[in-house]
Order: C-alpha cells, then sequence, then structure tokens
C-alpha cells in the first residue's frame, strides 16, 4: 500500500538517498559524535554527517544498538567507531569524549540526539518517567554540549553543535508533558549556548522535526500506519530520514557557517494542520490512545 | 565545482520584490544551477505580467520564487502619516502576497510543484521598527498559512528573517555566503519536506516561535 495520501496528486520528495546534497569531501577530516546514533533519528543523522564525510562516533548505551549503527555506515562507506556512555553520567561522557579522540581524534562536530518519549497522562506520570526524559534530553545536551564545548575552547578550535527537537515546542503535546517541556528546552539551550560560544567559534543550531518514521516508532514500517500519518500532514507524507540527516549535516558544514542559534523546522507543515470548525476536542484522559487515533 | 552546484538544476527562478540580498542570492541560485530573472527593479502593479515575461525569458514555467518585499521606513510611530503607513506596508505585504498567489495560480493551474522564499527583515525589535514588525508578522503567518494551504500541490513557501536581509552591508561575508546557501538548500527539492518555517541565520534571537 502506497504511503501517501490517496488524495495528493502533487507529493514532492527529496532525491534519493545516493544522491545527497553534498559530495563527500564535505565534512572530510571532520569528526563527529552522535548521541543515540545507533538507531532512529541519531542514526539519521549520523548517516547523512558520513554521507558528507565525517568520521562518526556512534554513542549510546546499548552496546548492540551503537554496534548495528556502526555497521550501518560502514556499509554505506563510511567510518565510525561505537562508544558506551549514558548522557546523564557527566563522567561517562567525558571518558566517552577520551575514547573518540584516540580511536578518530579529537570531536568537532556534535550531534545531540538521545532522547525517549512515550505517551502519558500528567497526572499518573512518575517522578521515574519524568525524569528518564527530561534528563536523557535536558541533562544529556548540556553535559555532551559543555563537555564539547571546554575541549574545543582549550584546543583553541571552532566547532558544531546540532541538536535533535521536535515540531511540538512551540505548541505543547497534550499526552506528553515530559517530552513536551525537554524538546523546548533544547531549542532555548540551543539559543542560549549560541551565544555563550560565539565568540570561541562554536556554532550551535537545532533541527525540530515532524515525524519521522523508523523501526523505533509506534507505527514502524507498518504501511497502513505510515499511509494514515500521511493523511494528516499537509505535505501529504511523512518526513524521510535522508532529508532529516541531510539538513543536520548542512547546518555542521562550512556552507552554514554563518549560521547560528537557529532553529530550523522540518515536519511537512504538520505542526501547522488546523481547521477553523474541527472535530470536538476530546482531552486525552478520555482518548482510546492518548496521542490520538489515526484515520 | 563547488559545493551547491546541482541543488538547483534544471530550475526557473524568478527573484522579485527589492532589497540589496536578492543580488547575493540571485547569485547563489544560479551556482545552485537555476536559470534567473531578476525583476526585482521593476517597478509595476503588473505582477502576472511579470510570470509572463519570466517565464518568456526562462523559456518555461516558473519554478521558484524569491521575494524580498520592500523596504519600510524607520520612523516613530506617531510621526507616520497614513500615506506613509499605506506605502510602506502596501509594498512589503500586499506585493508579496499578490505576486505569490499568482505565481501559485500558475503553477496549480498546470499541475506543477513550486518553492516560494521570502526573505524578511530582522526580527529585533527597536524604536522605529514599527512597519517593519507589523508586515514581519503579517507575512510570517501568511507563510505558515499559504504553506497549509498549498501542500497538497506540492507548493513550498518559507521565510529568512535576517539583520542580513534588510542590510546585507552590517554582516559579514560568511553571513552573506550562508544565507545564500541556505536560500538555495530551502528553495531546493533537498528541503522537500521543509515548508511553513521562518528561520534566521545568526540572529540570536529568543524563543521566538518559527
Amino acid at each position: 500500500m502506497s504511503q501517501e495520501s490517496p488524495t495528493a496528486s502533487r507529493i514532492v520528495r527529496a532525491p534519493d538517498f545516493n544522491c545527497p546534497p553534498f559530495t563527500a569531501d564535505l565534512l572530510a577530516g571532520e569528526v563527529a559524535l552522535v548521541t543515540g546514533g545507533g538507531s532512529g533519528m541519531g542514526l539519521g543523522m549520523a548517516v547523512g554527517l558520513a554521507q558528507a564525510g565525517a568520521s562518526i562516533a556512534v554513542l549510546g548505551r546499548s552496546p548492540e544498538r551503537t554496534a548495528a549503527g556502526v555497521r550501518r555506515i560502514e556499509a554505506n562507506g563510511g567510518r565510525a567507531v561505537a562508544v558506551q556512555a549514558d548522557v546523564r553520567d557527566q563522567d561517562a561522557v567525558s571518558h566517552a569524549f577520551d575514547i573518540v579522540e584516540k580511536a578518530l581524534g579529537p570531536v568537532s562536530i556534535l550531534a545531540n540526539n538521545a532522547g525517549g518519549n512515550f505517551p502519558v497522562l500528567a497526572e499518573v506520570m512518575s517522578a521515574n518517567a519524568w525524569r528518564a526524559v527530561t534528563r536523557i534530553a535536558i541533562d544529556g545536551t548540556f553535559l555532551c554540549s559543555t563537555e564539547f564545548a571546554r575541549r574545543r575552547i582549550a584546543c583553541g578550535r571552532a566547532g558544531v553543535i546540532v541538536n535533535n527537537s521536535a515540531q511540538y515546542v512551540w505548541s505543547g503535546f497534550p499526552g506528553d508533558a515530559h517530552s513536551a517541556a525537554a524538546k523546548a528546552a533544547i531549542v532555548t539551550m540551543t539559543e542560549a549556548m549560541a551565544h555563550d560560544w560565539r565568540a570561541q567559534g562554536i556554532r550551535v543550531n537545532c533541527v525540530a522535526a515532524g515525524f519521522f518514521p523508523h523501526d523505533g516508532t509506534p507505527e514502524g514500517k507498518d504501511p497502513e500506519a505510515l499511509a494514515g500519518l500521511a493523511r494528516m500532514i499537509p505535505a501529504g507524507r511523512v518526513g524521510e530520514m535522508r532529508e532529516f540527516g541531510w539538513l543536520a549535516a548542512f547546518l555542521c558544514s562550512a556552507l552554514a557557517a554563518g549560521i547560528t542559534g537557529e532553529t530550523l523546522v522540518i515536519d511537512g507543515a504538520e505542526r501547522l494542520r488546523r481547521v477553523l470548525l474541527g472535530p470536538p476536542f476530546v482531552p486525552p484522559r478520555e482518548r482510546a490512545v492518548i496521542w490520538g487515533e489515526l484515520s | 565545482m563547488n559545493a551547491t552546484s546541482g541543488w538547483l538544476a534544471g530550475k526557473r527562478a524568478l527573484v522579485a520584490g527589492s532589497g540589496a540580498i536578492l543580488v547575493d542570492v540571485a547569485a547563489a541560485l544560479r551556482k545552485g544551477g537555476a536559470t534567473v530573472v531578476d525583476s526585482s527593479r521593476a517597478a509595476t502593479d503588473d505582477l502576472e505580467g511579470v510570470l509572463s515575461d519570466a517565464e518568456v525569458a526562462l523559456g518555461g514555467n516558473v519554478d521558484l520564487l524569491v521575494h524580498g518585499g520592500a523596504s519600510i521606513d524607520v520612523r516613530a510611530s506617531e510621526a507616520t502619516s497614513l500615506q506613509q503607513w499605506r506605502a510602506g506596508v502596501s509594498a512589503d505585504l500586499d506585493g508579496r502576497f499578490l505576486q505569490t498567489a499568482a505565481f501559485a495560480r500558475r503553477c496549480i493551474s498546470v499541475g506543477r510543484p513550486g518553492s516560494v522564499l521570502y526573505l524578511l527583515p530582522s526580527r529585533a525589535l527597536a524604536a522605529g521598527r514599527v512597519g517593519r514588525a507589523t508586515s514581519l508578522g503579517a507575512v510570517t503567518n501568511l507563510i505558515k498559512t499559504l504553506a497549509v494551504e498549498w501542500a497538497r500541490d506540492g507548493i513550498r513557501i518559507n521565510g529568512i528573517a535576517s539583520r542580513a536581509c534588510e542590510d546585507p552591508a552590517s554582516v559579514g561575508l560568511v553571513v552573506r555566503s550562508s544565507l545564500g546557501n541556505l536560500s538555495a538548500y530551502l528553495l531546493s527539492d533537498y528541503a522537500a519536506y521543509i515548508t511553513g518555517m521562518v528561520t534566521g541565520i545568526n540572529e540570536l534571537a529568543t524563543g521566538e516561535p518559527t
């Protein structure tokens, strides 16, 4: 079954994976550390950066997942190593940077992607659930970014950070209070760090993404679920991971050398869809599925 | 061969509106492989005519529209006459909307996708910028609205709001170059999933919705 809306006649798509927007020398010599880079959107960033020529350090908690990420990058002709760390653990983060530095050289690009998300009503959310999502995203981004910046400043070199946020940071996300807070924090952290490190030549930008289904998302590769998602998005389709990875790589490249403190949204206008007179509002608590149901 | 070559290969672009930055952006589009007609210095209300002339010059339908709007004078609100107010806001807001609607009508009528980019003034507020701020607010929400209205027609629309757009001489060459590269990227099919967005370049603004 097609993943596209049956009513859409002019759906625009990005060029194929093998036709990236840059040659493999754009980021040659750069070392990119991607947190949560073994799967999902982190892997999308890692693959995009590798296509542009960067060597990749795939950081995550799971040896299996980071190894799978490395295999994927290598299968595409890239160079990558796996490194294990919990981004909430400052010492572990510092140690991970040491390991990457020995294997590939100093990290010059940091992609903060590590995060988690699951629907839960705010009034029944446990403190552990709240902390798990917010601390991975907020503390993890903070700890990795500051470790990165200290090292770049110490060696007197410029650097680039790209953060992964979400399209719901300006609207809130009912049924997802932890992620709504965490992802919005990443946008403002992006701006503040861009201010802090402007003089040192460290650029910090962010990508706020919409639906980019992958193996770890609820709809996975289920064609019917994906078709339902496509119908609800103005662009008539979901995002494709290469589009996300390429945008991240663009922001990390010299092509964007003057861009810092910005958040670019890539969501097919999903965040903007609304009808003035729509179906009745149903509070998350009264829905069969907290995030709502596809039709 | 430059890093952006091929991004806009085969595309036909019309550059309209006003602003010195349009020269940079037109050059970036050409570097990306587009054929470009620059009508930015044309003073006309015949917006259909601008498109028709561009189609003749380009040898086919216009695929990309870049609009620089109009520069609105910096002036204290209470010292702004109705005539001055309307002249500025009309030139910027009406000019962008009417030209873009004419472009979209042509795309829709022939079943072709299209991509629009607005170059906008900075979102930073300062005394005397009420005209610019008013028009910018209107245009920003216009971008969001048109993105949804035309998404299923394959027409995308985005904006770059930056000091570089209103006064290129006030920023460095690196920022200007990045603006050109970002313009080419957003107009290209590589940004096929980006629509309804307004971004800056190096504004270090505070948490504004995009």
